[in-house]
């Protein structure tokens, strides 16, 4: 009895664990004492920037849903697209930007210019751009 | 005669009860003595590994991740300017990682943070959200002039890790402002 309990708890946590395939694996930059708060259920895009293990400080590629863009003008039109995409389906689509800590600024600088220019792109939408962070130690 | 007769298979019977029942105490005592105390492990190991499936499971190993808002101005889209309206000059705070050397791995260990205009220089984080608060309408002190959507531009400079970046736009934000925008152009 306990055991075919025990069993049905365990299927249940595991089926109801939504695995979360838009997160790649990153490390979030760590602020302590962050004026942040924990995201909603609203309807949200994560954008993904990783940064090139080879070459610190390099952002490699940008990650949306799995799916890789360059950091590079032809990469940035690309992605520009993709949001855009969604924007027009959801117009209050909330666009999370994950990057890496340890990814320099003038690579993220392009990809802020990219989802601006989606945002400005869908009539009537405007990016909700929210920055991802750990939720600091306490 | 008759009635001894009759009595003697009933003591015999007796006799061969009371021993049925001796030697059903002997095999009982027999038995005792070989029966030792053993716990059913099959079931318990079930049990066991199912508790500990279950805690890990359960277990979140990963940290939660939370979000700060970061309101891009729709700066490409044709707004209407307002001729009334005064025109403001958006704060300038330049960041700018300590140790900008390109072959590092890790996040440099500090960085400065600068404001443009006659402010007094912060140092850390703190001193920022300090003086910005100060200088926030309604803001500690009460002799702020700035509004809450008063603009605030970011300027990271080359090199600066986003750890840096998220860590000054923090700051900034719990001064109590809401228009925050992270742009390294000039102008």
């Amino acid at each position: 009895m306990i055991d075919v309990v025990f069993l049905l708890i365990v299927f249940f946590i595991l089926v109801s664990q939504v695995v979360n395939r838009e997160a790649e694996p990153l490390d979030l930059p760590e602020v302590p004492d962050a004026a942040a708060k924990i995201a909603g259920e609203e309807s949200r895009l994560v954008v993904n920037v990783l940064s090139d293990a080879e070459q610190p400080g390099v952002g490699l590629r940008a990650v949306v849903q799995g799916q890789p863009f360059a950091i590079d003008p032809e990469g940035c039109q690309a992605l520009a697209k993709r949001v855009a995409v969604d924007l027009e389906s959801r117009p209050d689509l909330a666009i999370h930007l994950r990057a890496d800590r340890e990814v320099h600024f003038e690579w993220i600088q392009p990809i802020m210019d990219t989802l601006r220019a989606a945002s400005a792109h869908v009539e009537g939408a405007e990016a909700k751009v929210h920055l991802v962070l750990l939720e600091p130690a306490s | 005669m008759a009635s001894s007769d009759q009595n003697q298979p009933r003591s015999q019977a007796v006799c061969c009860e009371t021993r049925r029942t001796q030697r059903r105490d002997e095999r009982k005592l027999k038995r005792r003595s070989s029966w030792r105390p053993t716990l059913n492990l099959t079931s318990m190991i079930d049990v066991v590994f199912l508790l500990l499936v279950y805690f890990m499971v359960a277990t979140e190993f990963k940290r939660t991740e939370v979000i700060e808002r970061l309101d891009l101005p729709n700066r490409l889209g044709a707004g209407v300017a307002d001729p009334f309206e005064v025109p403001d000059h958006p704060v300038v705070i330049t960041v700018s990682s300590q140790d900008t050397d390109a072959g590092r791995s890790t996040v440099a260990a500090g960085f400065t943070i600068g404001i443009q205009g006659p402010f007094p220089q912060p140092t850390t984080t703190t001193s920022l959200t300090e003086l910005l608060e100060a200088r926030r309408m309604g803001g500690t002190g009460g002799r702020g002039l700035w509004p809450e959507d008063h603009p605030i531009v970011l300027q990271p400079a080359p090199g600066t890790d986003w750890e840096h970046v998220v860590r000054t736009f923090d700051a900034t934000a719990r001064a109590g402002y809401n228009n925050i925008s992270l742009n390294s152009n000039e102008g």
